[in-house]
């Protein structure tokens, strides 16, 4: 699955004053803040941390007519940026006639409206149960409950609503392409890999009182388990 | 729909195959829907009046109805928030309440959808299903009947599946959802059906399957709530006007006898009702009264000289009166002294005297008109505090006492412990650990005394805790001895640790948390030194804490301390043995009760007992089982034989009994019905009035009364 990327990144963490006594636990507070909501800066969702260090003797005092003081930390991040033209996986909530629902990651809902699934599938109700049935392939089923795969849209950050489709041809019920994954175009899937290189890239962190920072860090992209397989394969 | 395209309802009017005709209607609004863009707005509009309809009593405009909605639902993504404004609109303003069920179903499923499809009608649906927790103006009413009920419960549990489906396609929405509730809750002034209803929603909403989201913002948004009406109950303006009559009445009204020292009873009786009105003014009313009440502070003390005895048309009143215009005055040296003299003649305990010390703080919120608001207040902050009481009790029958407990925990430690006028929001907690005595009442004790105990806690914060800890232990029934003993000798040991590393004289500011840490201490023990005497392991463990040092010490708490809690304490020690020489501290005590105004600071925190017997009707039945009163303990010979025996855990039916005997006037049940505080008395004395309002209030036969503290009055044993 695209759209994940670990992060490392140097941040400050300004505290009000009435906090000092307890510093660790209020940056995790302000940290924990962070979590399940989009940030320009990391251009991300960030989805966990993990604190490498904090230096507790450099806090700088800001002047102002609350003095907040400032504590660096370095920090690893777990973001999740789902771009236009990634594939995503999610669980399949809702089926029908106009849409498919999908939860990705647990957190994130995505929609994949009729118009934008391909010809192949037709909604059927078999047995009681909705279904997206491939016309084609015979076993290639989308059922509530089944893992799919499909591909971004766009993606509304303020709510973390992702606009799916499943136009593509390597798109649909995970269970089914995997199985028969050499039916499947690789052309696609190869114009993905030049993202997996290391880039050096300054991520800015607003601040709580919005003081701004500059820092440096050091992009790691996590290999997604997609490519992962198709280097096994 | 099938007026619209009339043509196609005669291909369709057959219909071999139900989802070809769904299809069909889908399609059709999808045109509508899409038609609008391009400027065609005809069908359109006709959708639009389809859901305007509130009149659909025929079975065709429901039929027509329903089936706007369920096409709709599976359009949804066609419907853009800027071309179909006033469907959208049509749509919000549809309350589930108007409608049956297939209707409800419908609407429900179309809010569902919406914000399935898009993230910008997340909150627009969330807004709308909360709109749907309180009905309509005109069918407010209804509710009270079979009908109303049943119909409440059809909206409401649609209206939370609704929720749970929303949370089930975008995990994210609860955590929007709690926000909006949030906001959305009636003001305090509000109707107070209005108020319940949604209060019974969220609570419904905290116990529900996304309670774990919402829950934790639902409890202390609610406990909020409880508050700002708690301290809405303020001082009633009846008592100004009564107040007003004083000084118009003829000084020899009240026929003058010459009692004995032994007709306490009645004497009692005066004063009772003296302090009930005296103790709810404000020090901004009395003001204007100051200068002219002077001379009847003179007479009165003369009257109290006299073991006066009431007689006449409604001779108590008038005295009541009296005594609460010497009160009031009691600010002049004066009268300050001659009441001092008066209450060691009269062989009154101390209590008299602190009580007509106590200095009445400025009103902020003295109304008149709050006398009419004062009834529906309480009545709404009673049906509330009913309310979560038994939300709290089917939280335990379901196993979550514990988490909710600690939700509520963390809610009274930033708002109730501080809120220094808080008078019932307390019992909340109080309920809880009687439910579950074993976690939550111990946590809360250790909880308390931790706080206590913390220097990193402001003084406040500290005094306040610890009032709470020694209200908390001594009335609450279910709290074990040892417990008790326990955080005695928790006390004790801060106590002495305290002494030892301060080596200064008595100063009541300088050393507050340490006068009201000793101050629980000796309020505890009075409630609680039989039931740890009668346990011989705690009894060794009493004996053998250190408070003599602590008394004894140069920092003096025993003058700096409530007098009436000391002389209670003394005489309880005194009786159980548990100093040798508690005769020399008796009766040194009586006159600091400037000094004990002045530890407690501007909130009069030494003055605080925060359990004192709660005043609401309904609340209290379900307090009291679990709610210890007051009673004299006997003690060996060393005082008045009219003492009862009796245990303090007196039946209520022979208390109310009892109370049926002795009755005041209507009027002063009235004002007391407004839920005000009022401070019946002191030591030794007892009060009658009637009222099923007043139940804690005790006996002739000496049982303290309980009283409950308003921001002026000492306290109560």
């Amino acid at each position: 699955m695209e759209g994940l990327k670990l992060s490392n990144a140097n941040l400050t963490a300004y505290l009000h004053p009435s906090k000092s006594r307890d510093v660790s636990e209020a940056i995790l507070r302000e940290l924990s803040s962070l979590l399940f909501t989009f940030s320009e800066a990391l251009d991300g969702v960030v989805l966990a941390y993990d604190i490498n260090s904090l230096d507790n003797k450099k806090a700088k005092i800001l002047s102002g007519v609350i003095p907040y003081f400032g504590v660096p930390l370095s920090l690893d991040l777990l973001l999740f940026s789902p771009k236009p033209d990634m594939l995503l996986e999610g669980k399949v909530v809702k089926l029908s006639q106009e849409s498919i629902h999908v939860v990705v990651l647990g957190f994130s809902s995505a929609i994949i409206t009729e118009k934008d699934i391909r010809e192949e599938f037709v909604y059927k109700t078999k047995h009681e149960q909705d279904v997206y049935a491939s016309k084609s392939h015979k076993r290639h089923t989308i059922k509530v409950g089944n893992m799919i795969r499909f591909s971004v849209k766009s993606f509304d950050e303020e709510i973390l609503h992702i606009y799916g489709s499943l136009m593509a041809d390597h798109t649909g019920s995970i269970h089914w392409l995997e199985k028969h994954s050499e039916l499947i175009s690789h052309t696609s899937r190869n114009a993905k890999k030049g993202e997996s290189e290391g880039e050096l890239t300054t991520l800015k962190q607003d601040a709580i009182d919005g003081k701004i920072s500059s820092l440096d860090s050091a992009r790691k992209v996590k290999k997604s388990k997609k490519q992962k397989m198709q280097e096994e394969s | 729909m099938g007026r619209v395209s009339g043509a196609e309802k005669q291909e369709f009017s057959e219909m071999e195959n139900a989802e070809f005709s769904d299809l069909q209607l889908i399609c059709h609004v999808r045109d509508a829907l899409s038609a609008v863009t391009l400027g065609d707005r005809e069908n359109y509009d006709e959708l639009v009046g389809y859901l305007h309809r509130k009149e659909s009593l025929n079975p065709d405009d429901i039929a027509l109805l329903e089936t706007t909605l369920k096409a709709l639902s599976g359009t949804v993504s066609c419907i853009d928030s800027v071309h179909h404004e006033s469907l959208l609109s049509a749509v919000y303003r549809m309350s589930l309440w108007n409608y049956g069920t297939s209707i409800m179903d419908a609407l429900i499923e179309l809010i569902v959808s919406l914000a399935a499809s898009n993230g910008k009608y997340i909150d627009w649906s969330l807004e709308l299903l909360v709109n749907n927790f309180t009905p309509p103006y005109h069918l407010m009413d209804s509710l009270k009947q079979e009908s109303g009920i049943e119909k409440k419960n059809k909206v409401l549990s649609r209206v939370h599946a609704a929720f749970e489906a929303i949370a089930v396609l975008v995990p994210l929405a609860p955590l929007r959802l709690s926000p909006i509730v949030v906001q959305r809750m009636p003001l305090i002034y509000s109707k107070g059906p209005e108020i319940l209803m949604y209060v019974e929603n969220m609570l419904k909403l905290e116990s529900g399957a996304i309670g774990e989201i919402v829950g934790v913002t639902m409890l202390p948004a609610i406990v909020d709530r409880l508050i700002e009406l708690d301290v809405e109950i303020g001082w009633d303006g009846l008592l100004q006007e009564d107040a007003k009559g004083i000084f118009e009445m003829e000084l020899e009204d009240a026929e003058f006898a010459d009692g004995d020292g032994d007709d306490n009873m009645v004497w009692s009786k005066i004063f009772n009702f003296g302090f009930i009105l005296m103790l709810t003014c404000q020090a901004d009313c009395i003001q204007a009264w100051l200068d002219q009440a002077v001379g009847v502070v003179k007479w009165l003390c003369e009257v109290a000289k006299l073991h006066m005895v009431n007689s006449g048309k409604r001779p108590r009143k008038q005295l009541g009166h009296r005594v609460i215009s010497s009160a009031i005055n009691y600010n002049s040296q004066e009268g300050k002294s001659l009441c001092s003299k008066l209450v060691v003649d009269s062989q009154l305990t101390v209590n008299f005297s602190a009580n007509f010390c106590v200095n009445c703080k400025p009103a902020a919120e003295y109304l008149n008109r709050k006398t009419l608001e004062g009834n529906t207040i309480a009545e709404k902050l009673d049906s509330l505090i009913e309310l979560t009481f038994l939300h709290l009790e089917s939280c335990q029958s379901s196993g979550r006492l514990s988490e909710v407990f600690d939700v509520l925990l963390r809610s009274f430690q930033r708002t109730i412990l501080n809120a220094y006028k808080s008078k019932f929001t307390q019992f909340v907690v109080f309920y809880a650990c009687a439910l579950d005595p074993e976690d939550c009442g111990v946590k809360f004790a250790m909880v308390l005394t931790d706080m206590f105990r913390s220097n990193f806690n402001p003084p406040n914060t500290r005094m306040s805790a610890v009032a709470y800890l020694a209200s908390y232990l001594s009335r609450a029934k279910f709290v074990s001895a040892a417990l008790v003993a326990s955080i005695l000798q928790r006390l004790v040991d801060w106590c002495l640790n305290y002494c030892q590393s301060h080596d200064s004289v008595m100063n009541p500011r300088a050393h507050q948390v340490f006068y009201s840490g000793c101050q629980a201490l000796m309020y505890m023990l009075c409630f609680r030194m039989r039931s740890l005497m009668d346990a011989p392991r705690l009894k060794m463990q009493l004996l053998n804490m250190p408070m003599e040092p602590i008394l004894q010490h140069k920092l003096n708490p025993l003058k700096v301390c409530l007098p009436t809690v000391v002389v209670e304490f003394l005489r309880q020690a005194k009786a159980a043995k548990l100093f040798m020489t508690s005769e020399s501290f008796a009766f040194d005590d009586m006159l600091e009760s400037d000094l004990s105004r002045a530890f407690g600071g501007i909130d009069r925190l030494d003055a605080f007992f925060p359990f004192d017997p709660c005043l609401l009707k309904k609340s209290e039945s379900y307090i009291r089982p679990h709610f210890a009163r007051w009673s004299k303990i006997k003690c060996d010979g060393a005082n008045d034989g009219d003492l009862s025996e009796s245990g303090s855990d007196a039946s209520d039916d022979e208390f109310v009994d009892m109370n049926e005997n002795d009755m005041i006037e209507d009027d002063m049940t009235v004002s007391v019905q407004a839920g005000l505080d009022f401070d019946p008395d002191l030591n030794r004395m007892s009060i009658t009035p009637k009222n099923k309002f007043l139940l804690h209030f005790q006996q002739q036969n000496a049982r303290m009364p309980a009283r409950i503290r308003p921001s002026t009055s000492p306290e109560s044993l």
